[in-house]
């Protein structure tokens, strides 16, 4: 009996270790991974509002337009409410076989701070009435 | 007995524990490279689209399709120095857009790498290989042609002309006075015609009068080679000599706009007898990350 006891209670323990020790692996393994799908949607939004600001023209209206960084602000409040974003638009003018860094605008999402995993897209537009290239950068994380 | 029993279950769980384990990093890892496959295919989609977008812009000139007709808003001459505009921005998208994880370059049809302002100044309308194409980027006259075995692909063409600079010298009112072909191919319809194209020819001057030429079909055969110009008589009170000319054939060509000192804002309407089309410019850009590629005309 005393024998059946022990065995048992090796047993017993044994499996009780090992379940503690998958559990560290576990909880680990989440810890350490991604949630590659929000990455996606992250990056996904960060796109469709760069085309969006593009194709209709925001982007380029501001080229030496003014209240630029609010208006960037005002874009901003496009993303979904747990999403947050710091948005940089950079003008360069082309001159002597350079280009020249001549305007630069920058906002960021209300009440964020950027921390976590951030998701970086970028868009390339241009200006051919006032002869300007620009990149517009967005970054975006989780709330 | 008991003590192999007890290990033997204890075995047993621990094998458990590690497939289960396996199962999950296993997903885990599926899911990640998922994900990763599926933003860098979006990135390249992004990439190649935004470039495509603006080609149009620094071209001076605007495509558009509805249904089975092509709609090009055209300036001719250029406004702008296209091939300087052309060649800035290929070299912003190389030294602003490619980075050590994404590469964009611009190829001509043999894969070879080339500046944007190399391209040929032409849209083309594939499959059917209809061209429409300027000598430069100057855009001093536009040519539409296409091969002699695809013409039926073209059941019309309306083409506007808005005369920015000049006014009419022909009498609008006056039957053959704007509307003097010579050579003179046109024919009543297009009964027993094979290359027969019917051609809506409007213009309109500076001064808003407008004039629509009666003639609609024309042969442009090129066996004997037909062909249908008219110069039409315009004017300006400053010296330079003006003229504008409009070719009908002979096959491949199918409308020549030719212009000396006239500047014109055109809108042409090519209708096709199908939708299934799709409009290219004569430059492949491939765009590449470490998970993804997208090579392509623009």
């Amino acid at each position: 009996m005393t024998k059946g006891f022990v065995l048992t209670m090796d047993a017993v323990i044994a499996t009780f270790l090992g379940v503690i020790i998958t559990a560290v692996i576990i909880s680990l393994l989440a810890a350490g991974s991604v949630n590659y799908f929000d990455k996606q949607q992250l990056s996904s939004i960060g796109y469709d509002l760069l085309a969006v600001l593009d194709l209709s023209g925001k982007l380029d209206s501001y080229v030496g337009g003014s209240g630029v960084e609010s208006d960037l602000g005002t874009q901003l409040q496009l993303l979904p409410e747990n999403y947050c974003g710091n948005i940089t638009v950079e003008i360069y003018k082309y001159q002597n076989e350079e280009f020249e860094l001549v305007e630069d605008y920058t906002n960021t999402s209300s009440g964020c701070v950027q921390s976590g995993d951030i998701t970086r897209v970028k868009r390339i537009f241009v200006s051919v009435t006032q002869s300007r290239y620009g990149i517009a950068n967005i970054k975006l994380w989780l709330k | 007995m008991k003590g192999v029993f007890f290990t033997l279950i204890t075995f047993i769980i621990f094998i458990g524990i590690v497939a289960y384990l396996f199962t999950i990093t296993s997903s885990n890892i599926e899911r990640g490279q998922l994900a990763t496959e599926r933003i860098s295919a979006e990135r390249v989609y992004y990439t190649w689209m935004s470039v495509r977008d603006h080609l149009e812009e620094l071209a001076n000139v605007s495509v558009g399709r509805s249904d089975s007709t092509i709609e090009i808003n055209d300036t001719l001459p250029s406004e702008i120095d296209i091939k300087n505009f052309l060649w800035a921005y290929g070299k912003f998208v190389e030294d602003y857009y490619d980075d050590e994880t994404i590469d964009i370059r611009f190829e001509d049809a043999s894969g070879n790498p080339i500046d944007l302002n190399q391209t040929d100044p032409q849209i083309v309308i594939k499959p059917m290989n209809i061209n429409y194409s300027w000598p430069t980027w100057g855009k001093k006259e536009v040519d539409i042609k296409v091969d002699p075995s695809n013409f039926s692909h073209i059941e019309n063409l309306d083409l506007y002309i808005k005369l920015k600079n000049v006014e009419f010298r022909c009498n609008v009112s006056e039957p053959g006075s704007c509307d003097d072909w010579n050579p003179d191919n046109h024919v009543p319809n297009c009964d027993g015609v094979e290359y027969c194209l019917t051609l809506n020819l409007t213009l309109e001057d500076m001064n808003d009068v407008v004039f629509n030429f009666p003639q609609k079909y024309f042969d442009i055969d090129n066996s004997p080679s037909r062909k249908s110009t008219a110069n039409i008589d315009v004017k300006n009170d400053t010296t330079p000599s003006f003229f504008i000319k409009i070719h009908a054939g002979p096959l491949p060509q199918v409308l020549l706009t030719e212009l000396k000192d006239v500047k014109v804002d055109t809108y042409t309407k090519l209708k096709l007898d199908t939708v299934e089309f799709y409009i290219n410019w004569a430059v492949i850009l491939n765009v590449t990350t470490p998970f993804g590629k997208r090579v392509g005309s623009l």
